[in-house]
């Protein structure tokens, strides 16, 4: 555990960026879990003598139109947003990994199937899909978990069908079978740990599209509504203000979203170029 | 011949997935929380027995199976309902409001393609320059900032602080004169009968939508023309090309990026239907009155037809756009077999 | 005296790379006349090729030359400009390379790709006509036909010999032909050698052949220099070196090389093994395995036609033949990796042939097969070190536990296998070629198998390494009574392995035999056809000739 440790600290001294968006992504996971006690203002409460203030030293993003302190309610949000990617991504890894790994290993006519579909399913439109079965499931935080997680599982069918089935014909695997392990077992003990790294890069480039796909759904009035704080919902009120010239209702969340973005994609880049020195481009 | 023949193929191929939609759609129908009858009825006070009539009229008192094959012809006889909240047929507000997303996502696709192309292959040509930074950095920006925010954002500087874009609402300000109704299209119908003023009115409307979707495409496009050139530029038969003294433009020009270009046209497509998505979230912001700000209202205002209608549409017009696709990748790459 | 076509001093070449400079030649200095032919000879990593893309500026993007100079015809072009390189190549350098199908466009016709080697020409219709003339030299039957076709519609040969056109299109005064035959079948290897050898005495051109094959080498070129490590160690005519070799390293080198006469102890520089005898079997006693009519279908595609072979106990058998010859599926088929779709396969007179691959692993005779598979590097499994990998099937199948009895049997097989044993904690990464086939080999032995399948266990190591691990596997036979199935396309390599041998083509046996007997004496033709192609040199004969 610690040479890991070590051998991680090592790896992200040679990847200044990598460590950045390491530490950002560390930041934000602290953010969701401390907000309560670091938030400087009730992200609810309304104070409507105060509203509509630009950034201030009190306000340090401004007020928005009932008065609520923007940096509050982002702050708040960031946990929600987080739990949303998170658990949508982790239902679509984890069903995605065994079902593509499965079939890639297997190939035959199901896995030309599953592959056919996924195709389809990946150049559809996928934020359409996402909308339209929020629509069907109902109007819940639930269920935009749900939408973003279907949208995603294509990407990580694919992504395992393709990488297990570069392996399957590799003398390791066939040597697992002579040693007398079976087919499941071959799948499981030694295909998927195998993949894993691979995936946790895909992992982290997904968070960030899953964060900007529940943002997305949120902004249209889908999924989560007022006045739970989350920045897809915050853009969407400030909107209104925008022609007024109250510019940080839209452009502090906008930032937020962009920062949590950008500190996943990058940990995915980074993560791929220290797995594999050969695709850094 | 060949082609005809592919694109026949092609289209066969197609059918299931167009059936997959419509059986979804259904499906979404029917897995709706809460009673069908009752959205359709004229609204939450309606009667008992008025939702029974409903009901009856709708055919929904049949059994599943009898009603997807209603359901089914009818899709297939162009009868996807009424919606609620405009009072006419679903078919005739999808055609009406269609040519507005479709103008709007054609531009930006042109722009996204025109900026992304040559950034991607300058940066692959010339990898480690500045230019190459730039655009790498362009391409990590890009897909960071959501089209809400981007649009929001352009309508703030260019709008509210230096005045020079008209007001973010619509294809056109309200006190202009429309064209006539030839194809739906502002900017042709403009043009078809001559009205300069009146183009250059749809035209500053359509700029800042259109750079804010290209904005969200960009990076994409970019990334994957630079990645695949970069891999292209490295491959072995470019070295025989350069091995055989052809000059430097026409290893890049006729062995580099004709190969290049595969990869990146099958992304158009992928591309393309991310814009569809996209498309929702720009017409909303920009109160652009296309299918997507369409499908939208009628969703949020529990009025269903609509929205599977639009889901149809967006399946149909990406089964036309991977068609295309395919059809220009097979004319593209002697590779892919005609079958 | 006059002034040598190309002549290098005292080459230096780097490569940046994240870990530092690779310094992957230091100085090397050579030269060659025109018309002369020159091989030059090394394992991989050696910088035999990174010489030859110095001299053409062909090098990545990472490489550079950084010190020594290179003269054309007098002239120094060690820093000419891209356009005066580019003017040279082509039209006085020309280069065929390695892994032809890669080598050309795939989205253009060859016919262009010709047409593009002989540059502006005098009016398109004669380019054509020139074209065409080219790829009619190259043998291409049908050239009329085949000018607009695609390398993926042709054989990896035919587009080795499109790649010859190419670059003799502008009649060069010296051709570098990058491993031209490397991963092509021995037949194919020789009509093109041929084709490369005739087409560069015609016209008058220098020939720089880079190979790892020393047979090759010596076969078409009149002087040999062998690298190492990026330095030059010896260089001399081919007779001279083969007969008198000077340098340790070449001395080790032409030892190594297998030829139609060698053996197995030869390789390594050791006196040769007795012949083994065999205490005589108790009558009765049923073949250790035995295959009848077996096939195997993949869609309409016979991979596997109505072979049929016996196996006695500790006996060795050769199976050689070309790509698509089936040997690769027969070997799967007896491990019970993959299903047959007819015929039967009996170990022990037992049918283990009707047991599916699916629940192969839970036969007791899974332990008693083992196989070794082909590129060491693929064979390993990167997450596991070399002591799991060997430790795997004594832990499945030997049920032995964790503690000291697991890690004395690996250490055990280490020792068989000759790896050290502070190599065990290693991971395949962290493993030289040689070493990984060692672990490969320690992992098919641990559990004392009685039927060894060796699928190609040599193919991709370099020939010294080659040696050593031929040489291994031999003793380990001797030692163990283990009986071999030995899969390879190199008939050297079976004939000197192998008691009797297989001859396959196209999924059936052409000719099956004792293998002194079958090689000296072949009775089918195309047997014959294979034997006449393995590049071969025979200093005696070179002399008397």
């Amino acid at each position: 555990m610690i040479a890991t440790l070590r051998h991680a600290g090592w790896v992200l001294r040679g990847n200044p960026v990598t460590a950045v968006a390491t530490l950002g992504a560390v930041l934000l996971l602290m953010l969701a879990a401390f907000a309560p006690w670091l938030m400087p203002y009730d992200p609810i409460e309304s104070d409507v003598a105060s509203a509509l203030q630009p950034p201030s030293a009190a306000h340090w993003a401004g007020t928005d139109q009932l008065g609520r302190d923007i940096l509050s309610r982002l702050m708040a949000a960031t946990r929600l947003d987080l739990a949303i990617a998170a658990s949508a991504v982790g239902v679509s890894f984890v069903l995605g990994a065994v079902i593509g790994s499965f079939c890639g290993y297997r190939g035959g006519r199901l896995d030309r199937v599953v592959g056919r579909v996924v195709d389809v399913l990946m150049a559809f439109p996928l934020f359409v899909l996402a909308m339209a079965l929020v629509a069907a499931l109902g109007n819940r935080v639930e269920n935009i978990i749900i939408a973003t997680a279907v949208i995603n599982l294509p990407f990580y069918i694919r992504f395992a069908r393709a990488e297990v089935n570069v392996r399957r014909d590799a003398g390791w695997v066939e040597a697992a079978r002579a040693g007398g392990e079976g087919h499941l077992s071959v799948v499981l003990r030694f295909l998927l740990p195998n993949i894993l790294p691979a995936m946790a890069v895909q992992i982290s480039l997904n968070l960030g599209w899953a964060i900007l796909n529940a943002a997305g759904l949120s902004f249209l009035g889908l999924g989560v509504t007022a006045p739970t704080p989350e920045w897809g919902i915050m853009v969407a009120e400030g909107a209104r203000f925008i022609s007024a010239g109250q510019w940080w209702l839209v452009a502090f969340p906008g930032l937020a979203l962009m920062l949590a973005v950008l500190c996943f994609n990058l940990l995915g880049d980074g993560l791929r170029d220290i797995l594999d020195p050969r695709m850094r481009t | 011949m060949r082609v005809l023949r592919r694109i026949g193929g092609r289209l066969l191929a197609s059918l299931p997935a167009l059936l997959g939609v419509v059986v979804f759609t259904f499906l979404l129908m029917r897995v709706l929380p809460g009673d069908p009858a009752v959205f359709f009825s004229s609204g939450p006070n309606a009667g008992q027995a008025e939702i029974d009539a409903v009901r009856k009229d709708l055919g929904l008192d049949r059994p599943i199976p009898e009603q997807l094959l209603r359901y089914l012809y009818d899709v297939g006889t162009g009868n996807l309902g009424r919606s609620l909240t405009t009072g006419q047929t679903v078919v005739h507000d999808l055609g009406e409001r269609l040519p507005a997303s479709l103008e709007l996502t054609l531009c930006a696709l042109v722009l996204a393609l025109g900026l992304a192309l040559p950034l991607g292959i300058l940066a692959a040509v010339r990898p480690g320059s500045a230019i190459d930074h730039a655009v790498r950095m362009v391409c990590t920006l890009g897909v960071c900032v959501p089209t809400f925010v981007s649009g929001l954002l352009l309508v703030y500087v260019f709008y509210v602080q230096f005045g020079i874009a008209p007001d973010p609402t619509g294809r056109l300000d309200i006190f202009a004169a429309s064209p006539p109704d030839i194809t739906g299209f502002l900017l042709i119908d403009f043009a078809l009968v001559g009205d300069w003023e009146g183009w250059q009115a749809a035209a500053a409307q359509l700029v800042l939508p259109a750079l804010t979707m290209a904005l969200f495409v960009l990076a994409p496009l970019a990334r994957m023309t630079r990645a695949s050139m970069l891999s292209v530029l490295g491959s072995d038969f470019i070295r025989t090309a350069r091995s055989i003294g052809l000059s430097r433009w026409r290893v890049v020009a006729v062995y580099g990026l004709r190969n290049a270009i595969l990869p990146v046209l099958t992304i158009i497509g992928i591309v393309f239907s991310t814009m569809l998505g996209a498309n929702v979230l720009v017409e909303k912001v920009f109160s652009w009155p296309g299918i997507g700000s369409y499908a939208l209202d009628a969703l949020l205002a529990s009025d269903y037809a609509p929205v599977q209608g639009f889901v149809l549409l967006m399946a149909a017009v990406f089964v036309m756009v991977n068609l295309l696709i395919d059809v220009l990748y097979g004319i593209a790459d002697p590779r892919v077999s005609v079958a | 005296m006059s002034t040598p076509l190309l002549r290098i001093e005292d080459l230096h070449v780097g490569f940046s790379t994240r870990a530092g400079e690779v310094k992957a030649v230091r100085g090397v200095s050579l030269e060659i006349e025109p018309g002369a032919t020159l091989g030059i000879v090394g394992e991989s990593g050696s910088g035999k090729s990174v010489t030859a893309y110095a001299v053409t500026r062909l090098l990545d993007r990472a490489g550079r030359i950084t010190g020594g100079r290179i003269f054309f015809r007098g002239r120094d072009i060690t820093h000419a400009t891209g356009g005066d390189m580019q003017a040279l190549r082509g039209g006085a350098i020309s280069m065929v390379f390695q892994n032809p199908r890669a080598a050309l466009n795939p989205i253009r016709s060859i016919g262009r790709q010709v047409m593009d080697a002989l540059g502006a020409g005098s009016g398109a219709g004669s380019l054509r006509d020139q074209a065409l003339a080219l790829l009619h030299a190259v043998l291409i039957r049908d050239p009329e036909q085949r000018f607009d076709a695609y390398p993926h519609e042709m054989s990896g040969g035919m587009c080795q010999r499109v790649m010859i056109a190419m670059a003799i299109a502008r009649a060069p005064a010296l051709l570098i032909a990058d491993e031209p035959t490397t991963g092509l079948d021995v037949t194919t290897q020789k009509t093109v050698m041929d084709l490369l050898a005739r087409l560069t005495a015609e016209r008058d051109m220098a020939l720089i052949l880079i190979t790892h094959d020393l047979g090759l080498a010596a076969q078409y070129c009149g002087q040999v220099a062998v690298m190492q490590d990026g330095e030059i160690v010896e260089r001399a005519d081919a007779v001279t070196l083969f007969q008198r070799p000077i340098h340790p390293y070449s001395r080790r080198l032409v030892a190594a090389s297998p030829t139609p006469r060698s053996t197995v102890a030869e390789l390594v520089g050791e006196a040769p093994a007795p012949p083994l005898t065999r205490a005589p079997e108790p009558a009765g006693t049923p073949p250790l395995l035995e295959v009848q009519g077996l096939v195997k279908r993949y869609g309409r595609v016979t991979a596997v036609d109505d072979v049929s072979f016996t196996l006695r106990p500790g006996e060795s058998l050769g199976l050689v033949g070309e790509s698509g010859s089936g040997k690769s599926t027969i070997s799967r088929l007896i491990c019970r990796l993959i299903d047959r779709s007819a015929g039967d396969v009996l170990f022990r007179g037992e049918d283990i042939g009707g047991l599916p691959a699916r629940d192969f692993h839970t036969s007791p005779f899974r332990r008693e097969i083992q196989i070794v598979f082909q590129d060491p590097h693929e064979s390993l499994n990167p997450r596991f070190s070399a002591f799991d990998s060997i430790a795997h099937p004594l832990r499945r199948l030997g049920g032995l536990k964790e503690g000291g009895a697991l890690r004395h049997c690996v250490e055990e097989c280490a020792h068989r296998v000759g790896l050290p044993p502070d190599l065990l904690s290693r991971f395949p990464h962290q493993l030289s070629g040689g070493q990984k086939a060692r672990v490969g080999i320690a992992r098919a032995i641990a559990l004392k198998p009685r039927l060894l399948v060796l699928d190609e266990p040599t193919a991709a190591l370099d020939v010294s390494v080659q040696a050593l691990i031929l040489k291994l596997l031999d003793d380990l036979r001797r030692q163990e009574d283990l009986a071999f199935l030995f899969v390879s396309h190199d008939l050297n390599v079976v004939r000197m392995m192998c008691e009797r041998t297989i001859v396959l083509r196209q999924g059936r046996i052409v000719e099956q035999g004792a293998s002194e007997a079958l090689f000296a004496n072949p009775k089918a033709a195309y047997t014959r056809e294979l034997l006449a192609a393995i590049p071969h040199f025979d200093p005696e004969a070179a002399l008397v000739g």
